[in-house]
């Protein structure tokens, strides 16, 4: 579910790094007022610990497949939401930066869907329903099957809007959805069953672990619901300025119109003519120049088999002339590290 | 024995990288994250449809690797080896999109342009983001981290996280090796066993934790004092971001790769009368 750069638009990317630093800086505060930060030790090792049980394949009886544990619930229930979201937000940084499971543009979407649909909203409907159920048992397994499967729910449901807004791709809304969804209710079931033996087996043996968990499930929610409100909020603007953006075939041509009233300027001036030419290359792409088969909306541009074969013997030349740079710089000798690493 | 996990050799080529000497290497992490984070949503900017303008770009990643004294080889295996999942998802687009080009008398899915468009533009941020961790390391990132602001908690969590991984990846490949063993060579775990040798793991390393912290605490730990000397940023550093990221915009203005290809197309007209 982690989201790529190129999935993601500046804007969707903005809104979604401003609500992931709002939601990080109340967390740190949280953290702060609760002393919970003398447990840095702890959330990070639990964190290493998330990311390293993905190496754990859970056979899942009847389909041949396997599945993997899931982080933000099982972390929250340890380390209370708080700290928990921190710690995700450790882990997606460190997956983005190394492995390219999501990117730094998309990292605010990415912890939006994993860390925050987990830890500030799967986990207090978790505690929610234990409260109800306070000494049942199973129905607190049931709980985090149900908690779980509404986080990553709500986490594929950001993700196909996160993507319809940023424009980046054609894929129709309904076709997304549809995509998405069940395929994230299997994941969530499995994930949720999986945490949930998980909790159980800890509550068994170690009960003693659980109990911070268990004060943390008196106070989570309530504060919570401004942090949902909020990113909620920040999604709505988001989308709306997304949508904007996408209906103007340019933020040049928008900028005009806002300065001049209208969208077409008169090239009475040189500048004018260049920026007018140079918007006609980068509106959508400089090099539409395949003819139309008819079936092309009008809003399309029209192609032009001239820019077209530009564009593509430019882009072979460019990129000729990159491969001949990097040969050309290419280091003589292997150049040696400062200091040997220790391993 | 020693065991390396794919994951732990991931960290360790990176780390090896990010201790080579270079101008690159000594410019500020914090110039370095911006200018990368820059260059990213410079591509991320194009339209859906955007294919040869995003070509002069390549020369970024191509010069910064030279300049890092990077081999350019790993980085890019390792960015190919991600693109499938960027490949699932972009392969739908040509069946999914109803408007249609011609070349020829051939009749082609808008949706195959957008679906080169995603591979460039994914090639591109993921070569970038490799780039950003060989070149700063983990320690590089933090004083990044720490120059641009970020919370002590958020960025000393990150490298404990990091620091961690190494020491449970090894244990948890041991425990699993020991479970496949012991199972008669089946490597996934069967549903009665879903919670015992997972929470096994899990209760150990809360364990550990708690050992770690209280071991912290005793020689002084404190979080609001975090550790490490950031350098100042120099001049050099602000002429390394301003360069780089006019150069992303001239980029985005001017389409060098057309202007380039209607040279080209001239001068062969001119030959050719």
């Amino acid at each position: 579910m982690h989201m790529a750069d190129a999935l993601i638009s500046p804007q969707v990317g903005a809104v979604m790094w401003t609500a992931t630093l709002a939601v990080g800086a109340y967390s740190v505060k949280k953290a702060r007022e609760k002393e919970e930060q003398d447990h840095i030790a702890l959330a990070g090792i639990l964190g290493a610990f998330v990311f390293a049980a993905q190496m754990i394949n859970f056979s899942i009886p009847g389909t041949g497949s396997s599945g993997h544990i899931g982080g933000g619930l099982l972390l929250s229930i340890l380390l209370g939401p708080h700290l928990a979201f921190l710690t995700m937000a450790a882990i997606l940084f460190i997956q983005a930066l190394f492995f390219a499971d999501g990117g730094l543009l998309s990292y605010g979407c990415n912890v939006f869907n994993l860390a925050f649909c987990t830890c500030f909203v799967a986990y207090p409907l978790f505690c929610q329903l234990s409260k109800k159920v306070d000494k049942r048992y199973i129905f607190s397994k049931g709980s985090i099957v149900l908690a779980s499967v509404i986080g990553l729910q709500l986490g594929a449901f950001s993700v196909v809007l996160e993507t319809l807004f940023s424009n980046k791709t054609e894929l129709p809304f309904f076709t997304f959805v549809m995509l998405m969804q069940p395929i994230h209710l299997a994941i969530g079931l499995v994930e949720g069953f999986i945490t949930a033996a998980i909790i159980s087996s800890v509550e068994k043996t170690a009960p003693q672990i659980l109990s911070h968990s268990r004060t943390q499930s008196r106070t989570a929610p309530a504060i919570e619901k401004l942090g949902a409100v909020f990113i909620v909020a920040a999604l709505f603007t988001g989308g709306i300025l997304s949508w904007f953006a996408s209906t103007q075939p340019d933020g040049l041509e928008w900028s005009i119109e806002k300065v001049s009233g209208s969208v077409d300027i008169e090239s009475a001036s040189n500048v004018h003519g260049l920026f007018s030419d140079l918007q006609k290359k980068t509106a959508i792409l400089p090099d539409y120049s395949f003819g139309t088969a008819g079936e092309a909306p009008e809003t399309w541009p029209k192609a032009d088999a001239g820019t077209s074969v530009s564009g593509i013997a430019g882009a072979f030349f460019t990129f000729l002339l990159v491969f001949i740079i990097g040969f050309a710089l290419k280091p003589k000798n292997k150049p040696e590290p400062v200091q040997k690493a220790k391993w | 024995m020693v065991i390396y996990t794919k994951e732990e050799q991931r960290f360790r080529g990176f780390e090896e990288f990010a201790s080579l000497s270079s101008s690159v290497h000594r410019l500020h992490p914090a110039a370095l994250l911006v200018t990368i984070v820059g260059f990213i949503i410079a591509i991320s900017s194009y339209p859906y449809t955007a294919v040869s303008v995003l070509i002069p770009y390549c020369i970024f990643p191509v010069l910064l690797a030279r300049f890092a004294r990077i081999p350019l080889k790993p980085l890019i295996t390792a960015t190919v080896k991600v693109m499938p999942l960027i490949i699932m998802i972009g392969i739908l687009q040509p069946f999914t999109d109803p408007v249609f080009f011609k070349v020829g008398s051939l009749s082609f899915s808008w949706g195959w342009i957008i679906f080169i468009s995603l591979l460039v533009k994914a090639f591109l941020t993921i070569l970038a983001n490799f780039l950003l961790i060989s070149i700063l390391g983990i320690g590089g990132l933090q004083k990044a981290m720490k120059s641009l602001g970020i919370p002590p908690l958020f960025y000393l969590l990150f490298t404990m996280v990091y620091r961690y991984i190494m020491l449970l990846l090894e244990d948890i490949y041991r425990a699993m090796r020991a479970y496949e063993i012991r199972s008669g060579g089946n490597p996934k775990l069967r549903l009665q066993e879903w919670g015992t040798v997972p929470a096994s793991i899990l209760i150990r390393t809360y364990e550990q934790g708690l050992r770690i912290e209280q071991a912290m605490k005793l020689r002084g730990y404190d979080p609001a004092q975090p550790f490490g000397q950031v350098p100042r940023i120099s001049f050099k550093d602000i002429a390394f971001i301003l360069i780089c990221i006019s150069s992303f915009v001239m980029f985005r203005i001017f389409p060098i790769s057309v202007l380039l290809g209607d040279m080209f197309i001239t001068g062969f007209k001119a030959l050719h009368g």
